[in-house]
């Protein structure tokens, strides 16, 4: 056994191995604490903004602590523009999106990864190369097209490219890589078609993949912006995002009240994040990266 | 996991049908403009008084923040789904619409001698070879905003009348004494873009294009020195980088808190300084002059209808309606800005600031014509990029006036030749 | 004559139909189930890539009749100065972000993995927060925070006797400022996938390392950054990828300012395509932009199987 060699020897080199042990951690510790701070604190700055007076936000002076804590800006920012109706645009894209790409990132990652089919390789591989193609590209002629369809200015027009998704489907893909395939041959044998498999085997053992398809697909859906810029032109079918670009370019900047929205449209991801942070990390350590 | 497609019935369901609820029986007007708190209200104003007038129309109002309202008025123009009605800027908006297609000719819908109670310059500017393609609604222009307490503390006195107006270099030294002896850290800023630039280029009897409007004089000796003055006010740190072409901090929130002595701007930054100014007096003055010219900024914007339009004539009938003596004039007032009729001229006085409009409209005048035909070019937004670019380069990455003024003069050329 | 009972056929082809169907679905259902992927790729992402390729070769600022150009975009593209700007911006802000979220990231991660550190979980949730904050959030309130005057960050420096820096108005610092804010969304992604990472090392290998005698260093060294290749190259692949395509960010905190200093490939093609009306010009750049992501990607691809992994 590899301990007889610690046992054997002298007790005080343990303890001080043990002691520098724990201060090593220490030490690491206090440099991680030192970068969480550094990483906290922005977000710190963008809470303290929104409670203070604007003379005090836009002051010369250093004012790292809002002298007075006010809530006018959240009320300013919050009744300056239809908030309600963007948050509920972009529930109402986020949500159906989210499913889709859930949906159809499952069955085709069940697809590319448990069935043989001609031009599976040439298939995944042209999904995958969609990756490099910069968004930016695509934007006006996907609006023409989007137009031509009767789609402009309404959710579709970003519910629609938002329902599938690259990584999404990546990460169904890895992860239906690791399901036995005896599993599936058993459930073949007990006389279950393919559907029945996909919808009692699959789906059941792809929750901890559904979980990361869905905290991701969540977040990247809620903070997109270039598409939803374009195909968005009306006010009354903003998402978040586009509302917060709005205020910005406002006649006057009012920061305080632009922050303060921000401030607003981060929380729900937050605790999206904070709530299911176990499953997302999990997720990711389970399906990536072998 | 059982409830799960219930749900998403549902909401797939919600999301189909709020896109579709808006139709109706009346004939809709979509109306898209930028605006303030004060603006967009007195548009509601407008449109209940025009669907009073026209109880089978129903005018839907757009608000789109002013940044990037044109890349998406072109963007829709190109999808064929643009709003009836636009607001165009005069910085090229009008003419480049039309040129390209996207909004149509006005004058069937004008009764004769429409045009005879606008400004001549605005109503140029709506139009494209005389064929009118907007309507102008209202103008502004550029003046001088000081500190009043720090112009004390300094012991500067500023110019009462536009024939006192300082001289480059004057304001140039008024800008650091007031920076040295004042608590302000600059002297000052403008709130920049390329065609509020012209403003120095044209009072300083330089011109952006020839006469015939077919080259570029931008390598004039004028225009080389335009540039260099206005880059000393980086280089010498009266003014704050953060205020160049592509700015990052906004010159108007610069002078609310202090920071800067003097701010160029326009007359629309009266209500905000009234409101978020309270701890410093505040004053307004006229910009600095050369003798070898006179000139102002010409802002101002008005109204066109699209190709997309379904009902042209209700749009005419609406853009008219908004227009018309009576709204330019109350808009005019409420809102800071300077008509471009001249009967909403009669009786105007502003609730506030009534001296301070006065010397706005009194710069207006100033216009340069030849200034005002470059903005009403449909190839103006290119120009006015090229300009904004360069510029931006000599103020905070340290090009040089002659090679800035060079590098103009061939971008503008070669647009031109493009065309 | 026999009486065909329309019934039986019915019934037959019934039959004949399920009998084919339980022989043939494990060929039939794989397409079925990619379908809906394909479709939306090739209707959302495809088609106007193809358009956008046909689009390369006219004149058009979009709203007009667009007329034929030929190649006339693509040479153009060679000779203008602020296209080269912009490729080697975005080469830039590649070099500066990727090997730099890395090496926090597994700096963090190794701290991290430590079993008896006190607050892990804190931790590491406050690593990945940033990453979950929309491009738009953070560039306002990086706007906020590095700005000349108002900037939180100025004022402090000035409270310490320093001098001010002109964190996005200098052309020298624009681009770096744009990086650190860049760090602090990429950080916590790149940590969280080495902590993956380093939680699939067997812990007896670095432990036999250590009895061995081999010091920190050594062990990580020559078992786990070794043991970690595949994690960094996948790393290096998403975060080239994510450097290359960076808009949203930069569009929003400096619109490519000051002077082209910030201006990468993404926000010039969209400047070209919105503010400048070039939708052809802008469609030939961004086709030569998805020929080099291509190139780069082939290249990694190469190597990556040279190292003799294939995926």
């Amino acid at each position: 056994m590899a301990n007889s060699a610690m046992s054997a020897a002298p007790y005080t080199d343990r303890l001080s191995l043990q002691a520098k042990e724990r201060l090593a951690t220490f030490g690491v510790w206090l440099a991680l604490a030192a970068g969480a701070l550094i990483i906290v604190f922005p977000l710190y700055w963008m809470l303290a903004t929104t409670l203070m007076t604007r003379e005090d936000a836009y002051s010369r002076e250093l004012i790292l602590a809002p002298p007075q804590i006010i809530f006018d800006n959240y009320v300013n920012g919050w009744n300056n523009s239809p908030w309600p109706r963007w948050y509920g645009n972009t529930l109402i894209i986020v949500v159906t999106s989210v499913a889709g790409l859930t949906l159809f990132g499952l069955m085709s990652g069940f697809a590319f990864a448990k069935y043989q089919f001609r031009g599976r390789n040439l298939l995944f591989l042209l999904i995958l190369s969609t990756l490099m193609i910069p968004l930016q590209v695509l934007l006006l002629p996907r609006f023409l097209l989007v137009a031509r369809m009767g789609w402009a200015n309404t959710h579709w027009s970003v519910i629609g490219p938002h329902m599938a998704d690259i990584f999404g489907l990546f990460f169904a893909r890895q992860f239906m890589l690791e399901i036995p395939d005896e599993l599936l041959e058993a459930a073949r044998l007990d006389g279950a078609g393919e559907f029945t498999i996909f919808t009692r085997v699959v789906v059941p053992l792809a929750k901890p993949a559904i979980a990361v398809l869905v905290i991701l697909g969540f977040s990247a859906r809620w903070n997109a912006f270039a598409w939803p810029l374009v195909a968005l032109t009306r006010q009354e079918m903003y998402t978040v995002q586009l509302g917060i670009n709005y205020m910005r370019g406002y006649y006057f900047t009012d920061f305080p009240a632009v922050i303060s929205m921000v401030v607003v449209s981060i929380v729900p991801i937050l605790i999206m994040f904070l709530a299911f942070q176990r499953y997302f990390i999990e997720g990711i350590a389970r399906t990536g990266i072998k | 996991m059982r409830k799960l497609p219930k749900f998403l019935l549902v909401v797939a369901l919600l999301a189909l049908m709020l896109p579709g609820s808006l139709a109706q029986d009346a004939t809709e007007i979509t109306f898209a403009t930028w605006g303030n708190t004060t603006e967009l209200q007195m548009f509601n104003d407008m449109i209940a008084a025009f669907e009073e007038l026209h109880p089978d129309v129903d005018v839907t109002i757009l608000e789109r923040p002013g940044q990037g309202y044109r890349d998406q008025t072109i963007v829709e123009m190109a999808a064929g789904t643009a709003p009836d009605v636009v607001r165009a800027g005069f910085r090229g908006d009008f003419a480049f619409y039309a040129h390209a297609g996207g909004t149509i000719d006005l004058s069937p819908y004008l009764e004769e001698g429409f045009s005879e109670d606008f400004f001549p310059a605005a109503w140029t500017i709506a139009s494209v070879d005389g064929v009118p393609y907007g309507i102008p609604f209202m103008t502004d222009t550029h003046a001088l905003f000081y500190n009043v307490d720090y112009i004390e503390q300094a012991g500067i006195t500023v110019p009462t009348s536009m024939d006192d107006c300082w001289s480059w270099e004057e304001f140039s030294d008024m800008s650091r004494h007031a920076m040295d002896n004042s608590d302000a850290d600059f002297g000052h800023a403008a709130l920049w873009n390329g065609k509020r630039w012209m403003l120095f280029l044209y009072g300083n009897g330089g011109q952006v294009l020839t006469d015939d409007l077919s080259e570029s004089t931008m390598d004039s000796e004028a225009a080389i020195e335009t540039i260099a003055w206005t880059k000393s006010w980086y280089d010498d740190g009266l003014a704050p980088f953060s205020t160049s072409m592509k700015l990052s901090e906004r010159a108007d929130e610069l002078f609310i808190n202090g920071t800067i002595a003097f701010f160029i701007s326009g007359s629309w930054h009266l209500p905000n300084l009234r409101e978020n100014m309270v701890s410093q007096r505040w004053d307004i003055t006229y910009l600095p002059c050369t003798e070898n010219g006179v000139d102002a900024d010409l802002g101002g914007n008005g109204f066109a209808v699209t190709r997309d339009s379904d009902n042209p004539e209700v749009a005419a009938e609406f853009v008219k309606f908004i227009t018309n003596t009576e709204n330019m004039k109350y808009f005019a007032e409420q809102a800071f800005f300077n008509p471009v009729r001249y009967s909403s001229l009669e009786g105007l006085s502003y609730p506030e600031f009534n001296d301070m409009m006065l010397l706005f409209a009194e710069v207006a005048e100033t216009v340069d014509a030849h200034h005002a035909s470059v903005q009403g070019l449909p190839l103006f937004p290119g120009i006015q990029n090229i300009i904004q670019d360069e510029l931006d380069l000599a103020f905070v990455a340290g090009q040089s006036a002659e090679q800035t003024a060079q590098n103009i003069h061939d971008k503008i050329n070669a647009l031109l030749a493009e065309e | 004559m026999v009486a065909t009972n329309p019934e039986t056929i019915g019934a037959e082809s019934a039959r004949n139909w399920r009998d084919w169907w339980s022989l043939n679905q494990r060929k039939v259902v794989p397409y079925l189930f990619i379908t809906p992927t394909l479709a939306i790729f090739l209707v959302f992402v495809l088609f106007p890539i193809a358009y956008s390729a046909v689009i390369s070769f006219f004149k058009w600022n979009g709203i007009s009749e667009p007329e034929f150009s030929g190649l006339k975009n693509y040479l153009r593209l060679l000779e203008d100065p602020i296209f080269w700007t912009s490729l080697q911006n975005t080469v830039n802000f590649t070099l500066g972000v990727v090997p730099l979220s890395m090496a926090f990231g597994l700096l963090a991660a190794l701290g991290l993995n430590r079993p008896q550190l006190p607050g892990r979980a804190v931790l590491r949730a406050i690593y990945f927060l940033p990453f979950v904050i929309s491009a738009v959030a953070t560039a306002t309130t990086a706007g906020w925070i590095f700005g000349d005057t108002f900037g939180v960050l100025n004022k402090m420096l000035v409270e310490l006797g320093l001098k001010k820096v002109q964190w996005l108005t200098n052309r020298h610092t624009a681009m770096m400022t744009v990086v650190i804010v860049t760090i602090w969304v990429r950080l916590g992604f790149c940590m969280l996938i080495y902590l993956a990472g380093l939680q699939s090392i067997p812990p007896d290998l670095v432990e036999a390392a250590r009895v061995d005698g081999a010091s920190r260093w050594q062990q990580f060294r020559h078992i786990t950054f070794p043991l970690l290749k595949p994690t960094t190259f996948l790393l290096i692949v998403l975060n080239i990828i994510y450097s290359f395509e960076v808009f949203d960010l930069v569009f929003v905190l400096t619109n490519g300012g000051p002077g082209y200093a910030t201006t990468v490939l993404t926000v010039f093609i969209y400047n070209s395509a919105f503010q400048t009306q070039r939708v052809g010009y802008a469609s030939a750049i961004g086709i030569v932009f998805m020929a080099i992501i291509m190139t780069i990607t082939l290249i990694q691809w190469r190597i990556s199987n040279e190292g003799g992994r294939i995926s």
